[in-house]
């Protein structure tokens, strides 16, 4: 039962013969077994004893260390690596490495394309509140091109400045939800007082004179004044 | 070759002081030339397996560090609901259904085939305990109404937020009259206090669902093949010169294990304590 260096096949041959073929493994003792089990469950009584207690940031920290601890110890002698090939040792770290890389990789991506809005889930850029790459359509970057866009027109235009920023300021999911109303209107709209280059350079400049216009639909109207409400809805914490 | 053949058919459990040098015995298949190369691509074999299983849950505990980063108070809110002593409970269960996992391997090296069938007996039958506890998790998580898809809504179809109406507790379809998606849900949580989670901690529940359900699935995986090695042992297939599904089925289990080991702290430990 305690043989520390027992072999498997029980017949007489050289302990490092290789050459019979026969599988030869270490076999730890029973003993050995049952005491790395018993620090298992120290680890474990100890990581949940010390989850009672707030360490700020370090608590996932001290967690995670535990918590390899405890796999290492498993990996090392449950699954007999320390006795095993070195190259299954290889495969089993290099699977931790590509998920390694696969977690910092994604995390990266995910800081290059701005924050979670609080409230409605869509990507966007909190520091600039520019729309982040990949997210939804939003505010800041249309309302730069519009307003490069409008000074050149003053005669026409007194609506279009005035109008053109507060409908992209529509928070994207207001603007989906318009967008069954608004969308027959922007093909009307544009044709009477908008500017041809505003309407060239955005499509949402030329969504916007719509209401100047020809109302074309009840469903319009709401627009601007659920836009300055939106507006700040989109970024509000 | 001939006389290996028949050697193999009676590859008897016990330690058979068959020939040595290379003899082909039962077990050893046409294609591999000693016992030791067919033993060690077995092996090579299920550590590469393994290594897959780690990259598919990593996918969920990527999941899970970008949604923690992201908003860390949520996980910490909703963590409160998950019981720690069951879990803690599920741990020491695993851990020592790992230990008999490793004797029962142990006792197959040794030729002692009683006792790997005791052995694997005793794991299968943590395995269900296991899974019990966990059964006894989710109905109480199903009855507070934290199961995703049931009790929290997007905001977006909601009519109450837009209103700046919450909505106390879970609004379960069989009691909704007025078909307003819930998206608050206000619980009492394994502390006794009375909690009220914002719509977003569905995706704490949803990765503790997934990630406790895969896991949960290969606990049954992890039964089975136990089983079906258990028949195979009973039926005295293997023996101390051959116990390689005994090993790699123990190989498996350990992985379970290895998995909850990084799911118990991260779903129930790591927030923040009250």
């Amino acid at each position: 039962m305690t043989t520390q260096h027992a072999h498997a096949p029980a017949h007489g041959h050289a302990v490092h013969d290789d050459d019979d073929g026969a599988v030869h493994v270490h076999i730890a003792p029973t003993r050995f077994y049952i005491g790395i089990f018993a620090a298992l469950i120290v680890l474990t009584f100890i990581t949940v004893k010390v989850s009672y207690y707030d360490f700020g940031a370090a608590n996932i920290v001290i967690a995670m260390l535990v918590a390899t601890m405890k796999a290492t110890l498993v990996a090392t002698f449950f699954m007999h690596l320390r006795h095993d090939k070195l190259f299954n040792t290889l495969a089993f770290i290099a699977s931790f490495l590509f998920l390694g890389v696969f977690i910092l990789l994604t995390y990266d991506d995910l800081g290059k394309r701005g924050q979670v809005d609080p409230t409605y889930g869509g990507t966007i850029n909190q520091q600039t509140g520019a729309a982040a790459p990949g997210g939804e359509p939003a505010t800041s970057a249309t309302q730069d091109d519009v307003s490069d866009e409008a000074p050149p027109p003053p005669a026409a235009a007194a609506p279009a400045p005035s109008a053109a920023p507060v409908a992209p300021a529509v928070p994207p999911h207001a603007s989906a939800v318009l967008g069954s109303s608004a969308a027959p209107g922007s093909s009307a709209g544009p044709v009477p007082s908008a500017v041809p280059g505003s309407s060239a350079v955005s499509p949402r400049a030329s969504a916007a004179p719509a209401p100047s216009a020809v109302p074309p639909h009840p469903g319009a109207a709401p627009a601007p004044s659920a836009a300055p409400a939106g507006k700040p809805a989109g970024k509000k914490e | 070759m001939a006389t290996t053949v028949n050697e193999s058919a009676s590859a008897a459990p016990a330690a058979t002081p068959h020939a040595h040098g290379h003899a082909h015995p039962g077990f050893l298949q046409h294609h591999f030339d000693t016992p030791t190369q067919q033993f060690n691509a077995s092996k090579l074999g299920m550590w590469v397996f393994i290594a897959t299983e780690i990259l598919m849950f990593g996918g969920l505990f990527c999941a899970y560090a970008i949604w923690r980063g992201l908003d860390e108070q949520v996980f910490d809110d909703a963590h409160h609901f998950l019981n720690k002593i069951m879990g803690a409970s599920n741990t020491v269960i695993l851990l020592f259904s790992s230990l008999t996992a490793a004797l029962a391997v142990r006792a197959a090296q040794t030729g002692k085939r009683h006792l790997t069938s005791i052995y694997l007996v005793v794991t299968i039958l943590c395995a269900g305990a296991f899974l019990v506890v966990k059964y006894f998790e989710y109905t109480h998580k199903f009855h507070l109404g934290l199961l995703p898809g049931h009790c929290f809504g997007h905001p977006w179809f909601s009519a109450s937020i837009q209103n700046g109406q919450e909505v106390g507790t879970c609004l379960r379809t069989t009691d909704t009259a007025s078909g307003v998606m819930p998206q608050w849900v206000k619980a009492v949580d394994e502390a006794g206090q009375t909690r009220v989670l914002p719509p977003r901690a569905n995706m704490f529940f949803g990765l503790y669902f997934v990630m406790t359900g895969l896991h949960g699935l290969h606990v049954i995986i992890g039964m089975s093949i136990l089983t079906w090695v258990l028949y195979k042992n009973i039926k005295g297939t293997f023996s101390a010169e051959y116990f390689t599904p005994v090993d790699l089925g123990a190989l498996y289990w350990h992985l379970v294990d290895l998995v909850w080991i990084y799911l118990f702290p991260l779903l129930y430990l790591v927030g923040k304590p009250e």
